[in-house]
C-alpha cells in the first residue's frame, strides 16, 4: 500500500491507542500489528516525533521483572489533535463510502 | 543477526545525530528487545519484526533533516538543510532510489551531454551549406551532382530540426517531471514540518 498513507493511518493508531491510555513501546506495537501489518522499527521514529511535538510526554516506570518500561502519556495538547484527527478520519470515510456507493 | 550486531549497526547508521539523541534511540530499540526476550523470542524473529536497521536509522534521519529546516536561520542554510532534507527523504524508500533517483541521473546526464551536441549541429547547418556549395563548385554544376547535394542539404536540415524538436520536448518533459517530484516531496516535509 502508499507508503504515504500508511504513514498517516499509523500515526493515528498510535495516538488512538494512547488517547486511551498511557502505553509502552512494545505493547503499543504488538497492538497495532495485531490489527495491521507495519515494518515494526517504524513506530520508533513516529513517537519520537510526537514526542517531540508535545502530543506525548514520556515517564519511566519499573517492571515486575528486568529493566524500566518507557511509558507514553498523552499530553493535553495531544488529546485535542487526536480529537480533530479522529472527526477528520470519519468524515474522510464517510464521503468515501458515499462515493463508493454512488459510483456503483 | 544478533541483537548485540542489530544494535551496533544502528549506532553507526546514526552516527550523524547528537550522542544524546542517538543514546536514546537505542535504548528504546534496545528496551523492544528485552520485552521480547520475556516473551520467549528469539533475537531472530525480533529483528524480523523490526525490519532493517537502514530502514529505521533512514527515516530517522529525514525526520531530523526536516527539523533542521525550521532551525536554519540564513537563506543558504535552509537551502541546504532543504536540499538535505529531500534528498533524505528521497532515498527512504527503496521504490524511490530504484524507480526515481536511477532514471533521474541517467536522464539528466543524457540532456547535459546531449545539448552541447544538437547545439553543434545547429552551428553546423550553414556549414553544410557552405560546404555543399564548394563542392558543387569544384564538381561543376552537373544536374546530378547538384541534386545530390540538394537533397543531402536539405537530409541535413530536417535530421537537426527533428532532433532540436525532439530534445526540446525532452528536456521540457523532464523540467516537468523534476518539478513534480520536487512539490511531491516539499509537501512531504511541509507536513512534516508542520506536526501532522
Amino acid at each position: 500500500m502508499n507508503t504515504q498513507f500508511n504513514k498517516g493511518i499509523l500515526e493515528m493508531c498510535v495516538l488512538a491507542l494512547l488517547a486511551k491510555r498511557d502505553c509502552y513501546g512494545f505493547e503499543l506495537v504488538d497492538t497495532i500489528s495485531n490489527h495491521v501489518d507495519i515494518s515494526e522499527g517504524t513506530i520508533y521514529p513516529l513517537l519520537r516525533r510526537l514526542t517531540q511535538e508535545n502530543y506525548v510526554e514520556t515517564y519511566l516506570q519499573e517492571s515486575p521483572s528486568g529493566p524500566p518500561r518507557k511509558y507514553y502519556h498523552m499530553t493535553p495538547h495531544g488529546k485535542v489533535f487526536t480529537e480533530n484527527l479522529i472527526k477528520e478520519w470519519n468524515q474522510f470515510h464517510k464521503k468515501i463510502n458515499q462515493l463508493i456507493k454512488e459510483e456503483v | 543477526m544478533r541483537k548485540q550486531d542489530f544494535l551496533k549497526e544502528l549506532e553507526a547508521k546514526l552516527n550523524c545525530l547528537l550522542a544524546e539523541e542517538r543514546k536514546e534511540i537505542l535504548r528504546d530499540i534496545e528496551e523492544y528487545f528485552d520485552e521480547g526476550h520475556r516473551r520467549n523470542q528469539s533475537d531472530e524473529e525480533i529483528i524480523k519484526k523490526l525490519g532493517s536497521a537502514k530502514a529505521i536509522s533512514e527515516t530517522i534521519i529525514a525526520e531530523a533533516k526536516v527539523k533542521r529546516i525550521s532551525h536554519a536561520t540564513t537563506f543558504s542554510q535552509k537551502i541546504f538543510a532543504l536540499l538535505s532534507a529531500f534528498f533524505a527523504i528521497l532515498l527512504l524508500t527503496p521504490f524511490n532510489l530504484i524507480f526515481v533517483l536511477i532514471p533521474l541521473l541517467i536522464i539528466t546526464s543524457i540532456i547535459v551531454s546531449g545539448w552541447p551536441v544538437v547545439l553543434a549541429m545547429i552551428v553546423s547547418l550553414p556549414v553544410a551549406v557552405i560546404l555543399g556549395m564548394i563542392f558543387a563548385i569544384n564538381v561543376g554544376f552537373h544536374l546530378f551532382t547538384l541534386l545530390a547535394i540538394l537533397f543531402f542539404v536539405i537530409a541535413w536540415i530536417s535530421a537537426v530540426i527533428t532532433i532540436t524538436i525532439g530534445f526540446t520536448c525532452l528536456t521540457l518533459a523532464y523540467f516537468k517531471g523534476v518539478a513534480k517530484l520536487f512539490l511531491w516531496n516539499i509537501n512531504f516535509i511541509k507536513n512534516r514540518a508542520r506536526g501532522g
